[in-house]
């Protein structure tokens, strides 16, 4: 795991976990905020916008953690393996919920139509953001999982 | 607490281990360390400390490298201080000694 962030010039220090963890929220935060925009305003450049703002937050992660085959020894592999299996459930959770949110599922659907049509402009576009959210997730939660959990980094010496 | 003196962990691991005052005994970093068994040196840290339990490969090779049996290095339970070990006897007859 990479311990230097440079960020806008400015070197940041992630060896400590309380710094990585704040990042993390920082992280989805903004993923959240830019899913937000998304929706919320439609206009095609703005969903550029905001696609490339999220693949750029992504490789802020990519940059610190690096990827999975990159493990560069029996612990790395461990901790990625956990990284996985802590991950996958939740990208799951975010598919069903699309899938109910959608009404595909009729029968199974979890949402009552609303007669607000504040609130059915947004029914009709959860099942899309819940997408736009498992597709966030896949390809940055198990990262922020390891960022999350590994203890604080000692110096080489 | 003072049963703890001389050994790292367990931590996470459950693994007692003298990683660390080896290293500082023979001025060894731990960079050193981890390319000399094939690990990343935040691995090193984190056996240290206790936060991750090594493969038996790995504990071997760790202790192979500084030329101890792998029970020397790594224990389920805490390790007596280095010094105690090594001068306690000598301390105690010494002690006899002077009695007499």
């Amino acid at each position: 795991m990479n311990t230097q962030l440079n960020l806008l010039g400015k070197r940041l220090n992630m060896a400590p976990r309380a710094h990585r963890r704040w990042l993390v929220v920082l992280m989805y935060v903004i993923f959240a905020a830019l899913i937000e925009v998304w929706f919320s305003m439609d206009a095609p450049r703005v969903a550029t916008w905001c696609l490339f703002g999220a693949v750029a937050l992504n490789l802020v992660f990519m940059h610190l953690v690096g990827r999975s085959n990159e493990a560069s020894d029996e612990r790395e592999v461990k901790r990625w393996d956990h990284a996985y299996a802590r991950a996958y459930p939740w990208l799951g959770y975010c598919l069903v919920f699309a899938l109910f949110a959608s009404g595909l599922t009729k029968k199974l659907t979890l949402i009552s139509p609303s007669t607000n049509p504040a609130l059915q402009a947004f029914e009709a576009q959860l099942p899309y953001m819940l997408l736009m959210a498992a597709g966030i997730l896949y390809v940055s939660l198990p990262q922020a999982i390891l960022l999350w959990t590994e203890p604080d980094i000692l110096e080489a010496e | 607490m003072s049963e703890n003196i001389g050994s790292s962990g367990p931590g996470e691991s459950g693994l007692y281990n003298r990683i660390a005052v080896l290293r500082a005994e023979r001025g060894i970093g731990r960079q050193d360390l981890a390319d000399a068994v094939g690990v990343n040196y935040q691995t090193i840290g984190f056996l240290e400390r206790g936060n991750y339990g090594p493969s038996l490969k790995l504990a071997f090779q760790i202790a192979e490298f500084f030329g101890l049996p792998v029970e020397a290095v790594f224990s389920t339970k805490p390790f007596r201080p280095l010094s105690e070990q090594v001068y306690g006897s000598r301390v105690v007859e010494a002690e006899m000694e002077n009695r007499r």
